[in-house]
């Protein structure tokens, strides 16, 4: 898997923040649009596209893109 | 100035089951108060009649059968963003709990409760619904009140209430409202089904306040308050439009 193929579909789970904003660096929780439903529509992306529920206690725990990829990647 | 909070000038509102009935009537009333209308149906030809109906222009009919795949995604493609959603085709069923088949509660709520939910799903998450838009569904005072024979239409239209109230909550932080209407007896084709004979529905009406039943109209004029911008700040909410039949 591909870091820039997950941002890609991170960023999707936004819609009004625009895409090009999404870096493995980005703190994602700053975007104003963030909210828990947000938080909720990502942990559905990774368990429909990579295969594990995500515990959302690790989920919290990360702060950056790269964090929950690399959260991702350790189940894969 | 021409001050109408009800206006719908701007909005573009897609419209399910608008073909006949009160979908046909809020279509109709959602262009007089200049709305752009989407109207969704099966029968092509009864939708391209809703078409030439109403004022302005810009409108457009997507002829599609919301119980397939492809139908839903014709309405997605074809679709342009929304304003509003308004999601009303259904079909009813009277029959005796003893009597119901397993086929014929299928096919109700697949109509009338998972359509919708497909249809809002499928715009959701092809971004068609926009930031601070209104989606409205026909629910039916049977889910809160059922008629005898009406449980399996009962049971869809509550599940759909229902649906209507985690949409409310999961779109919030979009500013994306949504709400029931809850219409008793309404004078649509629906009802002259040849079920219930037209002296029993003389009858019936006497278990309402107003002594008759809505026209398709009346219950486009509610559905264009929740749509218009006189209903900000009201989500989540059921809006009975009954002629008193409840409280009697």
């Amino acid at each position: 898997m591909e870091i820039q193929e997950f941002i890609e579909k991170f960023s999707e789970q936004f819609f009004d923040t625009d895409p090009t904003l999404f870096k493995p660096e980005t703190e994602f929780r700053q975007f104003e649009e963030w909210s828990s439903m947000t938080g909720l529509c990502i942990l559905t992306m990774i368990k429909d596209e990579y295969g594990f529920f995500m515990n959302p206690k690790d989920f919290k725990a990360c702060t950056t893109v790269r964090d929950v990829f690399e959260a991702v990647l350790s189940h894969c | 100035m021409n001050y109408n909070p009800y206006a719908l000038t701007g909005k573009t509102i897609l419209i399910t089951g608008a073909s006949s009935g009160i979908g046909r009537a809020t279509a109709i009333e959602c262009a007089k108060l200049n709305a752009t209308c989407v109207l969704c149906g099966r029968n092509e030809l009864r939708l391209q009649e809703t078409l030439r109906l109403l004022e302005g222009t810009g409108h457009i009919a997507i002829s599609a059968d919301l119980l397939k795949e492809e139908g839903i995604h014709a309405i997605v493609e074809q679709t342009p963003n929304l304003d509003g959603v308004v999601c009303n085709a259904g079909v009813n069923m009277m029959a005796p709990i003893y009597f119901i088949r397993s086929e014929e509660i299928d096919k109700v709520l697949r109509t009338n409760t998972i359509a919708p939910m497909t249809l809002v799903n499928a715009l959701l998450r092809n971004k068609r619904i926009k930031n601070q838009s209104s989606l409205v569904f026909t629910s039916s005072l049977d889910a809160v009140n059922p008629d005898v024979g009406s449980s399996v239409y009962a049971a869809s239209k509550a599940a759909l209430s229902s649906f209507m109230r985690s949409c409310a909550k999961e779109l919030a932080p979009r500013k994306i409202r949504a709400n029931a209407i809850q219409p008793g007896l309404v004078e649509t084709g629906m009802m002259h089904n040849g079920l219930v004979s037209e002296e029993d529905l003389e009858r019936h009406k006497e278990f309402y306040l107003l002594k008759r039943y809505a026209r398709p109209e009346e219950i486009a004029w509610s559905i264009i308050y929740l749509l218009s911008d006189a209903s900000n700040f009201v989500t989540g909410s059921v809006l009975t439009i009954d002629g008193g039949a409840s409280i009697i």
